[in-house]
């Protein structure tokens, strides 16, 4: 039985990193405010559904292969995961594996168990798992209703772990306690990090940790293998697509580094805390820079001055066919809308094309994106700015006003510039690359077919009613951020 | 104690009043729950039924309180008073509805008082559909109810007037077909036809001459209701698929309104078996005569059922029933699925997938109606597997129905191409 020694509750962003969900401006306005630490934490007095921070924790787990999710709340709390079952299904697919769909319990809490507590059908689900599956881990997500009503589910693991086989660990991801829905994230590694990872038997000097959201595809993974083969170093690639074994063995490695920090910073840095596994702080390597970087920071960390040769040259063949795509894309104005790392990414991507950005949101904003999102300031100019937890009303307005030629954006956002009549494309696509220095060239040619054919989105706009008051197009697109504490 | 779900096959209250009120015109809604409610039925609900999109007003784009800590501690009503006021300010609706989650009522908001506050500007209403209520199916219920308690109101009976409930959009992956075949019927045999879906105000429900719940149990008790207060009679007939089920239902349905629906049901009889005659010679050559199981909510697993069996040839084996049924029902249900010839199929009320394949695995069925969700339990037994049940990821759904005649032909359609798949 593991002997608990961490608090299992992940502190939110929220106050951990000062995080915002809502600012509306322009970069430089973000950045001028942001390094006086005068951002203050704004709501909104009108605003639309969004991710809650257990949607992102349940992502973060979902396709580890050996282990059994139960949802400790009402059923409606789990449905999400038949939808993340499809980006299971298909990354197993792209890593050649046959696809399995994934183990998830919901412990269907109803009205009396909201009065009396649910700790039998948490029991029962316990149960259910470890007999039905003998998986390697059974993750207990918590809900609004298990926090309201004041579940003690590490109580509940208490009294049936030494009768199960499996290690029990709890994810504390109640939706309501965090506007960051990122928090989550964290919430699923501290479980992790509590309960999976081992003292290491060994130090491997040339294994990296490589923290892959499931929103990149295998053809990421296999570019950055690409990259870090020429370094003489190999990558264990966790939480998505790996087994308790593979996380279990971090603390062997020598580095962690991130295709996402804002998804990774607080597993890399409490890694490094309890078992002195440095970590990178570069934020993704999207665009030709920003790869730059990525493999620059892990070169020099092992000390292998190749690194600067390995950049020359990859930099000298990618030219050329970046290039190429320049000619027809340079001067095109885009919008950018993402997680806060990706928002940074992309942008640099697109710039790299010679795309011109006017405007991005961010999904939300802390410390972990500070310099870069004022490097892209400088690079990129004034643009306009919005951070915002999807709020498409904003969006809406705001697209109308900068009138892209191109906008970039995630799942359930993009529709709505399409019914704008923009050309759209997704910033995650599983079977494309946008990674690395291939990515930039991969990314670049479906622009090009979004340019060459925007007839869905043309002819989508065209027949779409339109959901706000005409007048809100001509009003300030901020004008329901409200209050708001100095952070 | 409720028991726990493997893979559940439903959402929750919350979720079948939403993908319920975006499927209504001009409605809009508005969740007073914490944040991921809407993404998460989205996603889970909505997206998950055939990839069905946001339409007018639901994905992200539905209004939402998004209650956080300060809701829980300090109560949510300031909160929702101020998302009223701007989401009229911002999208104009027919109907502005309040749908509460189970933050908001654990929390205990009165949201009565709030909405009185705007009754004389807008038309507001709302329905307590925490997710701990229940499943999607008695959301609709729960909905439907606030409707009949907060909109209705007392009209003159139009004779030729029925309505139509019981079909939970998205849930019932197919609704939206099944109602435009069952409203193309009604509408053939002189019947104008409310299913709230089809631009038929709500406030009219109290018109019709009959209620017609297409459905075991869903809607069943909001039929009631209409009937107490305003007489109107109800049957209840679950959804029919093919020519015996269709020509049936019509029959009942012109016998109480006084219609005579015979050429109706000659014609579309013979129009329908001139298509599945073309199917014929495959059927008879390639021997297709399946052994064949359904998880499927009660409503299909009755439908799908009776035409198997009674019109097609095919061998039942276990009918699992994975709705959450209220006993009362379940009568009901086992009568509808007892069939002449030692042909009924055997019945397991049950919504844990995991318990459903231990039942399926032992009567080893050649073909699954099912759901997405038994991609893998279909191969593991070797199984012919269709998704017509909810969740559906692995299929496309636009249009797309099987009720009556013409729902029927797709139902074979995709059926039968399930099995020449491998060719």
């Amino acid at each position: 039985m593991t002997i608990k020694k961490y608090n299992n509750v992940a502190p939110i962003r929220d106050n951990r990193l000062d995080a915002i969900i809502t600012f509306g401006g322009n970069a430089s306005e973000l950045v001028d405010l942001s390094s006086k630490k005068c951002l203050k934490a704004k709501d909104r007095a009108f605003s639309q559904t969004t991710f809650c921070q257990e949607w992102l924790a349940m992502l973060t787990l979902a396709s580890i292969k050996d282990t059994v999710a139960i949802v400790h709340a009402p059923v409606g709390c789990s449905s999400s995961l038949t939808c993340i079952n499809i980006f299971n299904r298909f990354g197993q697919i792209l890593r050649g594996d046959e696809p399995l769909t994934g183990k998830w319990i919901s412990t269907n809490l109803k009205d009396s168990d909201a009065i009396h507590g649910g700790a039998e059908n948490l029991k029962e689900a316990i149960f259910a798992a470890e007999n039905r599956y003998k998986p390697k881990a059974i993750f207990i997500f918590s809900s609004c209703v298990s926090g309201i009503i004041g579940e003690d589910i590490d109580a509940v693991i208490g009294q049936t772990q030494d009768e199960i086989s499996a290690t029990i660990i709890p994810v504390y991801c109640d939706g309501f306690k965090s506007k960051v829905w990122a928090s989550g994230y964290d919430g699923s590694f501290q479980g992790a990090l509590n309960y999976l990872i081992k003292e290491p038997n060994e130090k491997r000097e040339n294994l990296v940790n490589i923290i892959n959201p499931i929103t990149f595809g295998r053809v990421d993974e296999i570019e950055v293998e690409r990259l870090l083969k020429q370094l003489g170093l190999e990558a264990n690639f966790i939480p998505n697509f790996s087994t308790t074994e593979d996380i279990g063995r971090a603390s062997e490695a020598a580095l962690t580094a991130s295709l996402c920090t804002t998804f990774s910073e607080y597993f890399a840095k409490t890694l490094n805390e309890r078992y002195q596994v440095p970590y990178t702080e570069k934020l993704m390597p999207v665009g030709l820079d920003n790869t730059d970087e990525w493999i620059r920071e892990i070169g020099s960390f092992f000390g292998k001055e190749e690194v600067e040769s390995i950049i020359k040259s990859e930099r000298e063949r990618i030219q050329p066919k970046v290039d190429e795509i320049k000619e027809k894309l340079g001067g095109k104005k885009a919008f950018v809308s993402a997680g806060q790392s990706r928002a940074i990414g992309i942008p640099n991507l697109l710039a790299d094309l010679g795309i011109d950005i006017v405007g991005i949101t961010a999904y939300h904003y802390d410390e972990v994106i500070s310099d870069s999102f004022a490097q892209l300031e400088q690079r990129c100019g004034n643009f306009c700015t919005n951070v915002a937890n999807v709020q498409p009303f904003e969006q809406t307005n705001i697209l109308n006003r900068e009138k892209p030629d191109l906008y970039f954006g995630h799942m359930g956002e993009s529709v709505w510039a399409a019914k704008e009549g923009i050309p759209t494309g997704m910033v995650f696509n599983l079977s494309h690359l946008f990674v690395g220095y291939n990515g930039v060239v991969a990314f670049g040619n479906r622009i090009l077919n979004l340019v060459n054919n925007s007839s869905f989105s043309q002819k989508i706009s065209q027949h779409a009613k339109p959901i706000y008051h005409e007048n809100w197009l001509n009003e300030d697109p901020f004008k329901y951020h409200n209050g708001g504490e100095l952070k | 104690m409720s028991g726990i779900i493997e893979k559940p096959r439903f959402t929750c209250a919350l979720g079948g009043a939403l993908s319920t009120i975006i499927a209504i015109n001009n409605h809009v809604p508005i969740i007073h729950a914490g944040p991921g409610c809407g993404v998460q039925l989205f996603y889970g609900q909505t997206f998950t039924s055939g990839f069905r999109g946001s339409g007018w007003i639901g994905g992200v784009a539905v209004p939402s309180t998004n209650t956080y800590e300060k809701e829980v501690v300090f109560g949510g009503e300031s909160r929702l008073k101020e998302q009223i006021e701007n989401t009229i300010e911002l999208i104009n609706g027919d109907r502005y509805v309040v749908l509460t989650g189970c933050t908001s009522e654990l929390i205990g908001d009165d949201i009565k008082g709030i909405l009185n506050e705007f009754q004389n500007e807008v038309s507001i209403i709302f329905a307590e559909t925490a997710g701990f209520r229940g499943s999607s199916y008695e959301g609709y219920e729960i909905l439907l109810d606030a409707f009949i308690d907060q909109v209705v109101k007392k009209k003159p009976r139009q004779t030729n007037l029925v309505n139509i409930i019981g079909i939970v959009p998205s849930q019932d992956v197919f609704w939206e077909g099944n109602l435009a075949e069952i409203e193309r019927i009604l509408n053939e045999i002189g019947l104008e036809v409310n299913t709230l879906f089809n631009g038929q105000e709500i406030e009219d429900l109290s018109a019709a001459s009959l209620n017609i719940v297409l459905s075991p149990w869903v809607g069943v008790k909001s039929a009631q209701k209409l009937e107490e207060k305003y007489g109107t009679p109800y049957i209840v007939n679950p959804i029919p698929i093919g020519v015996d089920q269709t020509n049936a239902f019509l029959e009942k349905v012109g016998k109480i309104l006084e219609v005579d629906v015979s050429e109706v049901t000659a014609r579309e009889e013979a129009k329908t078996y001139k298509s599945i005659d073309k199917v014929a010679d495959f059927i008879i050559d390639f021997d297709v005569q399946l052994k064949f199981a359904t998880i499927t909510d009660s409503n299909y697993a009755i439908a799908i059922n009776k035409f198997f069996v009674n019109e097609f040839g095919w061998i039942p084996s276990l009918a699992v029933i994975s709705d959450e049924i209220p006993d009362e029902y379940k009568e009901l249900i086992r009568n509808e699925l007892r069939f002449e010839n030692a042909l009924s199929p055997d019945i397991l009320f049950e919504s844990d997938s995991f318990k459903i394949y231990e039942n399926i695995e032992k009567d080893t069925p050649e073909f699954l109606f099912g759901s997405s969700l038994d991609k893998d339990f279909a191969g593991t037994i070797g199984a012919t597997k269709l998704s017509i049940a909810f969740p559906i990821t692995d299929r496309v759904i636009i249009d797309r129905g099987y009720a009556g005649y013409k729902g029927v032909i797709n139902l074979l359609e995709d059926a039968l191409s399930e099995v020449v798949t491998p060719f």
